[in-house]
């Protein structure tokens, strides 16, 4: 299996995505799942989303990318997390 | 790590009355700014920031927010200023910004550069969680009692 790779974004790449970054490294750890993650704001999209297998963010995204995008606001408000975990396993694993 | 280093009592704001977004941002912006955690210019980073990447969560009957803007240049040392808006303040909603929420509790998160520090902004995140902490910041009769509540989540000596 390659290893996957996978982006956090946030507006900045400051806050937020640090949090769903460490959600994030604690997941994949419980679940045994080794993918390399790097930590972006989202204005860097533009010209590294390809090399991306994942992209995680707290932000809106361009409409282009919405297929390899998974929204995780639900990371930090608590409010529908199990569904995010389950799509980011699901990718990840493929 | 604890709390009380971020928020201080004096970072601690209740608006009883209205207020639009950018007031209330530039009253929390003013408690970093006398505590010396951040610059004036961190208060116009914020607003800008709103703008392009709203913070607004809806988390339940007491939404959230969690403005925040790059600490380069502004942020002095890490600190969060809390305010908490009786009547709300509307916020547009991170998830999707195209809408806009009421929001009752707001986080403004001076980070710093590099994270480490931001694991408190985890402890924030499971703090919102629970709609009943919330509700008690929510209701909290003066700052003193906000600060009591955060005190007792995450259990840290009170520094008098």
């Amino acid at each position: 299996m390659n290893k996957k790779k996978v982006l956090v974004i946030c507006g900045t790449g400051v806050a937020t995505s640090t949090v769903v970054m460490q959600k994030l490294k604690a997941f994949l750890r419980d679940k045994g799942i080794d993918a390399s993650l790097d930590q972006s704001k989202v204005i860097d999209l533009l010209n590294k989303a390809e090399q991306y297998d994942l992209i995680i963010s707290t932000t809106a995204v361009p409409p282009s990318l919405a297929g390899k995008v998974i929204n995780a606001v639900p990371l930090l408000t608590g409010i529908g997390k199990e569904q995010v975990y389950d799509e980011i396993e699901a990718k990840l694993k493929v | 790590m604890s709390l009380s280093e971020y928020i201080g009592k004096d970072h601690i704001r209740i608006f009883e009355e209205s207020l639009d977004q950018r007031e209330l941002l530039r009253q929390l912006g003013d408690a970093l700014i006398r505590t010396g955690a951040a610059r004036e210019e961190y208060i116009d980073a914020v607003c800008k920031r709103e703008q392009d990447y709203p913070t607004g969560l809806q988390t339940g009957e007491v939404n959230v927010a969690i403005p925040h803007a790059d600490p380069e240049h502004h942020v002095l040392k890490p600190a969060i200023a809390i305010g908490v808006a009786r009547r709300g303040v509307p916020f547009r909603n991170m998830a999707d910004p195209a809408t806009e929420i009421s929001v009752q509790v707001v986080f403004l998160i001076a980070p710093e550069k590099g994270g480490t520090q931001l694991a408190i902004l985890e402890q924030i995140m499971q703090l919102i969680q629970d709609q009943a902490n919330m509700r008690k910041m929510m209701n909290a009769q003066g700052t003193d009692e906000v600060w009591s509540v955060l005190a007792q989540l995450v259990q840290v000596e009170e520094k008098s």
